[in-house]
């Protein structure tokens, strides 16, 4: 072997043996979506036995992703963050109509529903 | 007697038969409901090469539906998980049934003295008449039980008879599936109700696109609704059982009643 090959192989040898071997792929990046971004991003096809789930009514309260299903009712669920990133819901509660109703203190619910009365005056 | 005991027994029975099955049914479907919004990874798995070559390899019919029954099993709702909802439904219920129970023969037992006291005879305590009857049902259940278990089923409530209430609930049968050792304890109307969504899956096997999984997590919605219904109509089932024993424990106690307490009459 020449001396030039020699040295590398040497070379190569201690580098591997101090672990500087070709490292394994990255693992991939963990998910960084909120709660309720990835409720949105993964519940739109899914069927429950009370009807699709209506994503534009989901919301996240007090820890809690709160939706509406075909039927009407609505709905509070709890998640848990699993190590990949992703999420894993609990049995939802189904909630009364005046703790559905109690959700309604969003700036944007106030306006339409200010904007409402004001178009029922003649 | 009877007749007093029988005259406003009707009415509890038509109340519980009227808001205790369909509180099972809501409550079973909410637990699916949950089970739906975690199925991705059930679907995914299930319109796999990985288990479609899985399912090639079994020989039997009754092979691909236990493949598919344990994907359930282990993705979305494992078996234990399952009968402890079912039990923890059973108890909320049969609380439900023993309340009404406990109160009714309270008042059973005034009636009752009303016309032992005629004849001069010792009361009969609400504790005591309670223990009675519960005696003459106990023995019912367990018979009950003995009857229902054979080869491959066995009552959800085990060998244990405990609360009235729960265990008369507790009575739905429960399949044993699969090898010795390793089968999964899953209640029939589960097995019934999973049928549908197993059929359905078959019939898609070789267009696994994503179309389908959207379908198959419909079909799972669906095994939520015929789930509930299932337990619906085995809760109606047990507590009118329940209350066919419940009719004859009155009969038994009154006559036994009768003879210790009115004596020659």
């Amino acid at each position: 072997m020449p001396p030039l090959a020699r040295i590398l192989f040497v070379a190569w040898f201690v580098a591997a043996a101090a672990g500087c071997e070709p490292s394994a792929p990255p693992p991939p990046a963990p998910d960084t979506r909120t709660p309720l971004e990835y409720f949105f991003d993964t519940q739109g096809a899914t069927v429950t036995p009370n009807g699709r789930i209506l994503l534009d009514t989901a919301t996240e309260r007090d820890g809690k992703i709160e939706y509406s299903t075909e039927d009407g009712k609505r709905w509070s669920v709890t998640y848990s963050r699993l190590a990949d990133g992703t999420y894993q819901y609990g049995t939802p509660e189904e909630l009364t109509p005046v703790e559905a109703t109690r959700e309604k203190t969003t700036s944007e619910d106030i306006s339409n529903e200010e904007q409402a009365s004001d178009e029922e005056v003649p | 007697m009877v007749d007093d005991a029988l005259r406003e027994l009707p009415a509890v029975w038509y109340g519980q038969l009227r808001t205790l099955p369909s509180r099972a049914r809501d409550e079973i479907k909410r637990y699916f409901h949950g089970k739906c919004l975690n199925v991705a990874g059930f679907v995914s798995h299930i319109c796999s090469n990985e288990f479609a070559e899985w399912l090639h390899r079994c020989a039997t019919e009754d092979e691909r539906q236990l493949c598919f029954l344990q994907a359930f099993c282990a993705r979305v709702a494992t078996e234990v998980e399952i009968l402890h909802w079912l039990e923890t439904i059973a108890e909320e219920i049969g609380a439900a049934l023993d309340d009404a129970w406990a109160a009714y023969c309270t008042e059973l037992s005034q009636k009752w003295n009303s016309h032992i006291q005629v004849y001069d005879g010792p009361n009969l305590s609400a504790d005591e008449l309670t223990h009675r009857l519960s005696e003459f049902i106990l023995t019912e259940l367990r018979e009950a039980a003995c009857l229902a278990k054979s080869g491959s089923q066995r009552p959800a409530a085990g060998e244990s008879i405990g609360k009235i209430g729960v265990t008369a609930i507790l009575l739905l049968l429960v399949g044993l599936l699969g090898p010795e050792g390793a089968a999964l304890a899953i209640p029939i109307f589960v097995v019934l109700a999973a049928k549908h969504v197993w059929d359905y899956v078959m019939s898609r096997l070789d267009d696994r696109g994503s179309e389908s999984q959207n379908a198959i997590s419909s079909r799972l919605a669906l095994l939520g609704n015929r789930v509930g219904s299932e337990f619906e109509r085995e809760v109606r089932q047990r507590i009118t059982d329940l209350h066919i024993w419940q009719e004859r424990s009155i009969r038994a106690a009154a006559a036994q009643v009768a003879r210790e307490r009115i004596g020659l009459i």
